[in-house]
């Protein structure tokens, strides 16, 4: 599987960002990402508030914009500023408003998943206790939205 | 006028009086006027006449004393006289006699000679004008001389002054001298007459000769009776004619009075007129006393004869004496018993039921109290007097502001009430009013009031059922307080429940996501571990690693039960009408699908439908069927069946039967609590929680769920939502629920 995932051509190259406060699940997170043959740079985000400097909407480089990331992988529980901030925040720039946003979440609230996509998100994912399982979920969507990436922008 | 016979009697007397009377009344006025037009015509002839005859007397008498002054100074100057006298007489038609006659009484000269024998010593003129020394009229008596005259004439003497004892003396022709001509041609029937004072006639136009000079009866009487100088009254004469008598007194001088008589007959007219008013009279008494005596008659006949024995026999009944028979008719008579027997029952019925409504008024647990139309105490029962503490006779006739009963400050709703209740008191049957007993207390008091009104509307009495509620009042005022408290409780209690949901939605938000991270990096990492140093892990401790990632995930299955439990329990009710066939089928078919390898036989009854909401209807039938799925593992034949069952009581309800591992009848009631498991994990993987969840998915639906098994015998799960469509009843709970 990993072979094959690495050998695709038309997978985007840009940097897959990461937003999540727990250091297990990025290192998780990555492994997923890795084993499913994804070399993307990855930006890791330990909140929402360095997210948002990260991709220089706030603090105090946010006049120059950095390259955009290919997509978003977004927690929603974090501290200071939470999931939803960051997605509010996203999609009300003018730069941010069709950048892909995965929200990947240990919440199965119906509610969460109803205010993530009302702001906007592309895809909403509960991150799996099974690991095979996560592994799975995580592979494919960023498989997924490299590929849509990747044929959007030739 | 208690009877219209009656009515009617006197009507006849009043019309026969109308009739009859009016005619008799214009003839008596008629009659009686003429009567007394001709009276009075009769009675100023009488007076002219009497006073024409008191005149020509007077006339003659004046006439007569003057010539007798001249005589009497005269007389002793002439002698001898007789010539002188003589020829005075002859002169005169009025004299018919003169002369001067001595203190013996014997004539000394006259013109005519006397007798000589005769002796007028005890004549009354004589005498009377010796001691009087005035001019006095006298005898009516035949002429003492001897002139051959029959009828008398009438003597006037005056005494001679200087010769003691002799008078001059003048004998009047009463006839010639006195009637004037209008006089003497009255005819025969008017009677006049002069009588002296001793009663002796000196003149009478008619039969004169019989009358004059002879003494009348009664002179004393008319002397008294004339004594305002007339006299008029109507007698019967001796020749039987009816004349009326009119008298005058001439008075001569001092010493005697002539009384002038006049009877005038009464005319045929005033006769006529007399005899018809009395006629009239006499009629008009006849015919009072006729119509009397018919009124009586009529009134006998008609009110006596027939009233009257209905008068006594109502009288009869009245003072409940026994009726008697024989005075009316028989029929009469037994309507009459009748009557008396139905109104003595009514009576006694009246009596009863007015002693029995007493004694309730008196016995009556509420104070009953009656009031007059002005609202004065008119009755006061004797509960009243307990409870109050007044007794009746202390407020009899008192209005409630006149003693100190009503507390003062309800005394405005008091007056409010009062006149709503005298204009209509269904508007407002009942009115609390707080009272003082005679010893200081307060009572709360219940008023129930109706009202009597007479014919014209106006109330006639009012009466009152006064309760004390007292301890009603204290309990509700003590409610009052109390639901105040538990309203304000209420308010607390969810005020609290509240934020306990809320902390429990968020504990198990926060279960749910910071239980998984830890679970997730447990699993996560030993699997990595397993991957990537595979090479170094030997049979032992990828069983280990097997096992922690087996546990992990046991846990999470655990943590996923217990939040959607707890779901279950906090969820807001979306109840719609849903298929349960529909959604039972769904469930079956993803079951086969995830489940191969365990080929189940499934039957779902179509057509069942329920009111329930659907998430949780789907969660709940979720937990059922993949129970059954589960413990049907190993079977030969895997069966799975829900349908509608009857149930004995004629109720129905659901079924989801499978021919599984059942359980043992005994653990029954641990089923459905959580975390009970009557299988091992060994046998059948499971958190215990499912079941809980399903009964508290039909709990939240007001429903019930019980199951029933033999020990390999394959499970039987009866369940019911309560809302709605198919909803169906279990034995002994209906009136729970």
């Amino acid at each position: 599987m990993n072979g094959e995932m690495a050998g695709r051509a038309e997978v985007a190259d840009g940097p897959i960002m990461l937003v999540e406060d727990n250091q297990d699940d990025v290192d998780l997170t990555v492994r997923a990402l890795r084993k499913c043959g994804i070399s993307n740079e990855i930006w890791v985000a330990r909140d929402g508030v360095e997210a948002l400097e990260m991709l220089h909407l706030e603090g105090e480089s946010a006049s120059s914009p950095p390259s955009l990331p290919v997509v978003v992988l977004l927690d929603l529980q974090m501290p200071r500023v939470d999931g939803f901030e960051v997605l509010r925040k996203l999609r009300a720039s003018e730069r941010y408003r069709f950048l892909p946003v995965v929200v990947l979440t240990s919440s199965a609230e119906d509610r969460d998943k109803a205010e993530a996509y009302s702001l906007g998100a592309n895809s909403y994912v509960q991150k799996a206790i099974d690991s095979e399982a996560f592994l799975e979920a995580v592979g494919q969507l960023g498989l997924y939205w490299l590929g849509v990436n990747q044929a959007k922008s030739p | 006028m208690r009877l219209g016979s009656l009515s009617i009697s006197s009507q006849l007397f009043i019309v026969v009086i109308l009739a009859v009377v009016p005619v008799l009344l214009s003839f008596i006025v008629y009659f009686s006027m003429v009567y007394s037009a001709e009276r009075q015509r009769g009675l100023q002839q009488a007076e002219r006449i009497t006073d024409a005859l008191a005149r020509a007397h007077g006339n003659q008498f004046e006439y007569a004393r003057s010539l007798l002054r001249v005589l009497a100074e005269h007389a002793t100057a002439v002698s001898p006289c007789e010539p002188d006298y003589r020829r005075l007489v002859d002169e005169s038609d009025y004299l018919f006699n003169a002369g001067v006659i001595d203190a013996d009484g014997t004539v000394d000269c006259a013109a005519l000679i006397a007798d000589s024998d005769s002796d007028l010593s005890e004549a009354s003129f004589f005498r009377r004008a010796v001691t009087a020394g005035t001019t006095v009229i006298g005898d009516a008596m035949l002429p003492f001389a001897d002139s051959g005259r029959e009828s008398p004439v009438i003597h006037v003497a005056r005494a001679i002054p200087g010769k003691q004892g002799a008078v001059v003396f003048l004998a009047l022709d009463p006839v010639e001298s006195i009637l004037p001509p209008a006089l003497a041609a009255l005819p025969e029937s008017y009677i006049l007459t002069l009588v002296d004072e001793d009663g002796r006639v000196l003149f009478r136009n008619v039969e004169s000769e019989r009358w004059v000079g002879h003494r009348v009866d009664g002179a004393q009487v008319l002397r008294e009776q004339v004594q305002d100088g007339f006299i008029s009254l109507v007698m019967e004469g001796l020749d039987g004619v009816e004349r009326r008598h009119v008298a005058y007194e001439v008075s001569l001088d001092e010493r005697g009075s002539v009384y002038a008589v006049a009877a005038v007959p009464i005319t045929d007219d005033q006769v006529q007129a007399a005899r018809y008013l009395k006629l009239s009279l006499i009629l008009l008494f006849a015919a009072l006393l006729t119509t009397a005596v018919l009124t009586y008659w009529v009134s006998r006949r008609f009110v006596r004869g027939n009233v009257s024995p209905l008068l006594k026999q109502i009288e009869r009944i009245r003072y409940g004496m026994s009726l008697k028979d024989g005075e009316s008719r028989p029929e009469m008579s037994r309507e009459f018993r009748d009557l008396q027997a139905h109104l003595r029952q009514a009576d006694e019925e009246r009596r009863t039921t007015l002693e029995r409504l007493r004694l309730h008024v008196e016995e009556s647990p509420v104070a009953v109290v009656e009031w007059d139309p002005d609202f004065r105490v008119r009755g006061w029962s004797a509960r009243a007097e307990d409870m109050f503490g007044w007794a009746a006779e202390e407020v009899l006739g008192y209005h409630p502001s006149d003693w100190r009963f009503v507390y003062e400050p309800d005394w405005p709703g008091l007056s409010g009430y009062l006149e709503t209740i005298t204009s209509n008191p269904r508007t407002r049957p009942q009115y609390e009013v707080r009272v003082w007993t005679r010893d200081g207390q307060l009572l709360s008091c219940a008023w129930y009031t109706s009202v009597i009104r007479d014919s014209q509307g106006q109330p006639e009495s009012f009466l009152s059922f006064i309760v004390d509620v007292s301890a009603r009042a204290d309990a509700e005022e003590a409610l009052l307080r109390l639901n105040e408290s538990l309203e304000w409780r209420v308010a607390e209690r969810t005020r609290e429940l509240e934020l306990a949901n809320r902390e429990l939605e968020s504990f198990s938000y926060s279960v749910s996501h910071d239980l998984r991270a830890p679970l997730r990096a447990i699993d996560g990492f030993a699997q990595a571990l397993e991957e990537d140093f595979e090479a170094q892990l030997d049979g032992a401790a990828g069983n280990y690693l097997q096992r922690i990632r087996a546990a992990a995930r046991r846990m999470g299955a655990l943590i996923d039960d217990l939040l959607r439990l707890a779901r279950v329990s906090q969820a807001d009710l979306r109840v719609e009408i849903i298929s349960l066939s529909d959604l039972a089928s769904e469930i079956c078919l993803e079951l086969q699908e995830n489940n191969p390898e365990h080929e189940v036989a499934w039957f779902v009854e179509p057509g069942l439908a329920v009111s329930a909401d659907r998430a949780l209807a789907r969660m709940a039938l979720e937990n059922l069927i993949e129970n059954a799925w589960k413990f049907t593992r190993g079977k030969e034949q895997p069966r799975v069946e829900l349908k509608l069952v009857k149930r004995d009581d004629g109720g129905s309800c659901f079924e989801l039967w499978d021919n599984g591992a059942g359980f043992d009848q005994r653990y029954v009631d641990r089923i459905f609590e959580p975390f009970q498991r009557l299988h091992s994990g060994q046998e059948f993987e499971g958190t215990g929680i499912g079941l809980a969840t399903v009964r508290r998915v039909m709990e939240r639906h007001q429903g019930w769920i019980q199951a029933e098994s033999d020990e390999g015998g394959g499970a039987r799960f009866l369940f019911c939502f309560g809302f709605g469509v198919n909803q169906c009843s279990q034995p002994g709970v209906e009136d729970e629920r």
